[in-house]
């Protein structure tokens, strides 16, 4: 097929070429015949299915819209060296052909110029939104009381554990339970050792579960959440040495999820990337699937691919609303549920994710995968 | 009056958000049905259209008004699907025509409209379905992002090698060999 053809077909010449050419096509019988197979050839590769983008993918765009908004507020005041130097440069440039005091003058800008590149380099560098290495510390702990408000997620899962305790009990389900995890929690911070961890990496991503579970975050400044944060740092580590677990990535994710509301935005960086990486080492299986799902849900910029056939299917089958309503917890509870049935208590899920759960819940009743009883943590639940 | 692709880009990039939700809404399908074209997944065709967008908004202020808003899409979104495959030598995930591709579950198949005249008429809907995705998935990587650009993105050759970074010379003998080898593929069926 002549390359003149493809063109005239795809609308790529010019009049007076097209004119041309239909004059020669007119003459030339091949010339026809190879039109028409063009035609015919881009008729079928035009019959290739389009598809209408799902209205989740809009809603993701809008929530990343508003996360960069919040983390480019806008260009703030200029800072105290940045007009420390503008100064200097406009004293410089007013003296630059005076002959009085020129050379003292000329000194204090230049000192100026100094002082402020000087304090330009003692401020470290901000982390980029691109991360390939673990080699990533959490920030020390701020002195001011960084977590001085829960965000709304917190704040909804403590309020539905405790009003799930007081309603519907008044107590916790097993006698002594509240009282087994106080001391359960203690024994676990009692036993963390110099390093951070609290076992091996297993060991410790399950423990900070349990801290985060009873209301710990590294944002706060409790003892026991700096006990989550010394964890959370030695799983960190680990991880930088190809020792990961999906336990620990799901305490990282957590953990982040829980926090990301106040920590500055290096942090977020470090930690989305420190979790991206941390995902790619995990090896496949189920501990690995539920923390990739975990990750992915939490808003990591996380490549679908990494998800098992299984997990993905979950996770594109959950409506993006509810998905950006869920918190990690929430969410790998329902995952972890829709594998065949985990304590749950649906008195903590939202009011969109509740309608869903309890749907998930009746189906897989219906089709014989679940127990009839649910225990949740909380309370016996009946179906 | 409607504001131009332009206008919109370099409003977004003083500032104004809601020019790059109007730009959204304009290229939406369009990027999904680019990068479905490229892997015939419809995941990662969202993923990779959020992404695009997501690195419009960290790479905003590099947009030159100089340059057309839909050469500038379309050279992030090359950019990432090179990423996303190419550099990591990973071969674009083959799915069957009759995977559940839409959230109603009809299947890849089921998408493809109906034909009513021409020569199409003489293949089955479900034989056109495989003979294009067949025949796209047999074209080498740069052949098939031309021939995609050009035949479902409606680009021009000038265009596409604005993005693609390479002569039009270069995308003109890409797509002269893109549909020689179509033709080889689909010539039973055109025959």
């Amino acid at each position: 097929m002549r390359p003149e053809i493809v063109d005239y077909v795809r609308g790529e010449l010019s009049a007076r070429e097209e004119t041309v050419l239909r004059a020669r096509i007119e003459k030339d019988p091949a010339l026809e015949r190879e039109l028409e197979e063009a035609q015919a050839l881009f008729g079928i590769m035009g019959q290739g299915p389009e598809i209408e983008p799902r209205a989740a993918l809009r809603i993701r765009f809008v929530a990343s819209l508003e996360a960069q908004r919040e983390r480019e507020p806008g260009r703030s005041a200029p800072s105290l060296g940045e007009r420390l130097a503008f100064l200097g440069g406009l004293v410089i440039f007013r003296l630059r052909n005076s002959s009085a005091f020129r050379v003292a003058a000329l000194s204090i800008a230049v000192h100026l110029v100094a002082l402020y590149l000087l304090l330009q380099h003692w401020v470290p560098a901000q982390a980029e939104d691109k991360h390939t290495t673990f080699i990533v510390k959490l920030p020390p702990a701020k002195a001011e009381p960084v977590g001085l408000r829960p965000s709304e997620a917190f704040v909804g899962r403590l309020a539905g554990r405790n009003r799930s305790i007081e309603v519907k009990l008044g107590k916790a389900a097993v006698p002594g339970q509240a009282k087994a995890i106080r001391s359960g929690i203690e024994e676990l911070v009692g036993g963390q050792a110099d390093d951070g961890s609290l076992g091996d990496v297993a060991q410790t991503g399950y423990g900070s579960l349990a801290l985060l579970a009873e209301g710990e975050c590294s944002a706060f400044l409790t003892e026991k959440s700096r006990n989550l944060r010394r964890a959370l740092e030695y799983v960190a580590e680990q991880g930088a040495e190809g020792n990961v677990h999906g336990a620990a990535v799901c305490a990282l994710v957590e953990d982040y999820a829980l926090s990301y509301s106040w920590i500055p935005e290096a942090r977020q960086a470090a930690r989305a990337a420190l979790i991206v990486d941390l995902l790619a080492e995990l090896p496949r299986g189920p501990a690995s699937d539920e923390a990739r799902l975990v990750a992915k849900l939490a808003g990591f910029p996380l490549d679908s691919s990494r998800l098992s056939a299984e997990a993905r299917a979950l996770y594109t089958g959950l409506p993006r609303a509810w998905i950006l309503d869920l918190e990690p917890s929430r969410l790998r509870a329902t995952v972890a549920f829709a594998r065949g049935g985990v304590p749950l208590d649906p008195e903590r899920l939202n009011r969109w994710v509740r309608p869903f759960f309890l749907g998930v819940l009746k189906r897989l009743r219906e089709g014989g995968a679940v127990a009839e009883r649910i225990v949740t943590l909380q309370s016996p639940y009946r179906l | 009056m409607p504001r131009s692709d332009r206008e919109l880009m370099v409003a977004y990039s003083k500032g104004d958000d809601q020019a790059l939700a109007e730009l959204y809404d304009r290229y939406e399908r369009a990027l999904v049905n680019f990068f479905f074209k490229m892997c015939y997944d419809r995941d990662q065709a969202e993923d990779l259209t959020h992404d695009t967008f997501v690195r419009i908004m960290r790479h905003r202020r590099k947009y030159k008004p100089k340059a057309a808003f839909r050469t500038f899409l379309y050279t992030v979104a090359r950019n990432l699907w090179i990423d996303a495959y190419r550099s990591r030598k990973a071969a674009p995930r083959t799915v069957s025509t009759d995977r559940q591709t839409t959230e109603d579950g009809r299947s890849l198949l089921d998408l493809l409209p109906s034909v009513e005249d021409g020569v199409i008429k003489r293949v089955s809907d479900a034989e056109a379905a495989r003979c294009v995705r067949d025949a796209l998935e047999d074209l080498p990587d740069g052949q098939r992002m031309v021939f995609v650009m050009a035949e479902y993105q409606g680009l021009k050759y000038r265009e596409i090698a604005d993005i693609l970074d390479v002569p039009e010379g270069t995308i003109k003998s890409r797509m002269h060999a893109a549909v020689k080898r179509l033709r080889g593929i689909l010539g039973r069926t055109l025959s």
